[in-house]
């Protein structure tokens, strides 16, 4: 075989083509975010590491790639966006009193095995709303972001809520020792549910949660499931986010026809750093989840800022590999094929149709097969040459 | 209808599999290997059923093209894909095992494991604080101790003739095995009617 230069795995290289249909999906969603009072911010590619590890779990900081600065400290590329927004609005904003809106669409980077749609370095399309507590913060975004998504053309997906403080509640519950209770934690965080039946099989729960613990698999649903759920026995942490959801739902009801939504109390995001209201979305074309968000009251703390916040994030390599197919490139720049003596001429050619705002490629002209011929393209190809 | 599709390990635990659906009353006929076909589809129940090697089960869950999948224990401890396990279908037991020549004495140290199952091998002597080296084979690993490649195996064991046909035998067991139903995160939202309503056909009878 011959010897081809590789490139690490985990990596993607964008060629123009797709770089236009990337480009065309990310001026729409800009536009939907600005008109929402969104404005961008750029966060550096690396910060240090303490930055990223103590707002996440442990086990993150293996997905975070690091290196040393020369005084040898630990610095990371970014893994997320969101903590390095936490960090510039303590910094920047501490004495700003009104609610902050940003929005960022940026590579990221994560140790992980590369599969369909999650490489090791990716693209987020994310928006953050800082300063507003509770439901009407958390409407806004799910609204926000299921606007992005029929803007740039998805309109049958799912947004699956629940709820951190419902999860914490039943865990209160269950009088274990922390390593098991961790492990149950896990098995749900991972859906394990085969795991999570052996684990409380023999620990001793209040009847009413272990109900609930070894039904989670099925109480999934929409709105109904809110209900079945009020009706089991249940502490008041999970009360309190139970009718947080409800209210949610409640709020949600009017943009109903638009929004799909499902109730999941068993849902939890990989992110630590939720304190609230958290969800995924899901769309049909894709196997993995588009992205998610939720609440993240504390995560400002650790800065000195805090200040209550919820945001979201969508993958945009989950986009772009629904959309690639539908969406058209087109194209269609002006070529100028031109020999030496006329070289001038050509340029001032391409200067002209410039002015007129069209795209202009020159190409010197070696030989005639150089010519671009296509039928299609004849009226935008240009021959300044001298007749021999 | 939608298909609900479904991935099913090949070799043993297929048979058992389709066994499964003929008590769930589902005639799910001439699904085998035999066929060489590798797509059933069943319009009557709106489901497909995918044949694929038991490693990549959790694979095309894992992506979505399959909804669900019956794959061994094995298979996703030492895969650790992103799916969901939905329901131990007690199907194809068996134990994953730490197995050694029948005339090693007791009480020597284990210094080279050859093994299928590499992760999980090397948790396992971690676990129990033993440093080994870990050798991976793709098949028949009895070999390793036989041709003095290894020390020690660890594989799955059902009935224990194999070990016995090469002179093995088991020293240390790891965990029990059996099949799973798993489901893809993104299907088991979607799908979610369907795919209850199978789970409590299945619970009923296991």
């Amino acid at each position: 075989m011959d010897y081809i230069f590789q490139k690490p795995a985990g990596v993607k290289d964008f060629l123009p083509p797709l770089v236009r249909k990337k480009r065309q999906i990310e001026r729409a969603i800009y536009d939907v975010f600005e008109k929402w009072g969104y404005e961008e911010i750029i966060a550096p590619s690396f910060e240090y590491l303490e930055t990223f590890i103590s707002s996440n779990s442990p086990g993150f900081s293996d997905k975070i790639f690091k290196f040393f600065d020369r005084q040898g400290r630990v610095l990371a590329l970014r893994s997320d966006i969101t903590t390095s927004i936490a960090r510039m609005v303590a910094t920047y904003y501490g004495e700003h009193r009104l609610p902050l809106r940003f929005c960022y669409i940026s590579n990221v980077f994560r140790f992980q095995e590369p599969r369909k749609g999650r490489d090791q370095e990716f693209f987020q399309v994310g928006g953050e709303l800082i300063g507003i507590k509770g439901i009407q913060a958390d409407t806004e975004i799910i609204l926000l972001a299921s606007e992005i998504l029929k803007r740039i053309g998805i309109s049958d997906f799912i947004v699956n809520i629940g709820h951190i403080k419902f999860l914490e509640g039943l865990l209160d519950e269950i009088d274990a020792d922390p390593g098991k209770k961790e492990q149950i934690a896990h098995a749900i965080l991972g859906k394990n549910f085969v795991l999570l039946e052996e684990l409380i099989k023999d620990i001793t729960v209040k009847t009413g949660t272990k109900q609930v613990l070894l039904s989670l698999s099925s109480f999934y649903g929409g709105p109904e499931i809110l209900e079945k759920l009020s009706k089991t026995p249940l502490n008041e942490k999970c009360r309190n986010a139970l009718s947080e959801l409800e209210t949610l739902s409640e709020m949600l009801k009017g943009f109903n026809n638009d929004v799909r939504l499902t109730f999941d109390p068993g849902l939890a995001r990989g992110l630590e750093y939720y304190t609230g209201i958290v969800f995924e979305i899901y769309s049909p074309g894709s196997g993995f989840p588009l992205g998610g968000g939720g609440r993240y009251d504390n995560l400002m703390d650790k800065f000195n800022g805090n200040r209550p916040a919820t945001g979201f994030a969508l993958t945009e390599e989950a986009l772009l590999s629904i959309l690639e197919k539908d969406i058209v490139d087109s194209y269609e720049p002006n070529y100028i094929f031109y020999d030496m003596e006329n070289f001038i001429r050509a340029l001032k050619k391409a200067e002209e149709l410039r002015r007129q705002n069209l795209a202009v490629k020159m190409i010197p002209l070696e030989n005639e097969e150089n010519i671009y011929m296509d039928a299609s393209f004849a009226s935008k190809t240009f021959i300044i040459r001298t007749k021999k | 209808m939608e298909f609900l599709t479904i991935a099913l390990s090949k070799g043993r635990i297929l048979g058992e599999t389709m066994e499964l659906f003929k008590k769930i009353e589902m005639h799910l006929d001439n699904v085998s290997e035999e066929s060489r076909k590798l797509i059933f589809e069943f319009e009557d129940y709106g489901m497909r059923l995918i044949l694929s090697k038991p490693l990549d089960v959790p694979i095309f869950v894992e992506h979505g093209v399959a909804d669900l999948g019956v794959a061994g224990k094995d298979v996703l401890l030492e895969e650790s894909k992103d799916v969901f396990e939905l329901l131990d279908l007690n199907l194809a037991r068996c134990r994953m095992v730490v197995a050694v020549p029948e005339d090693r004495a007791p009480g020597i140290p284990i210094y080279r494991v050859a093994t299928k199952y590499p992760r999980i091998a090397e948790s396992f002597f971690l676990k129990k604080a033993q440093p080994v080296e870990i050798i991976k084979l793709n098949g028949s690993v009895e070999l390793g101790p036989l041709l003095g490649l290894s020390d020690a195996i660890v594989d799955i064991v059902a009935t224990g003739h194999t070990l016995k046909e090469n002179r093995l035998k088991i020293e240390d067991e790891i965990c029990p095995i059996s099949a799973r139903l798993i489901a893809n995160q993104v299907s088991f939202r979607l799908k979610s009617s369907r795919i209850q309503e199978l789970l409590s056909r299945i619970r009923a009878i296991i």
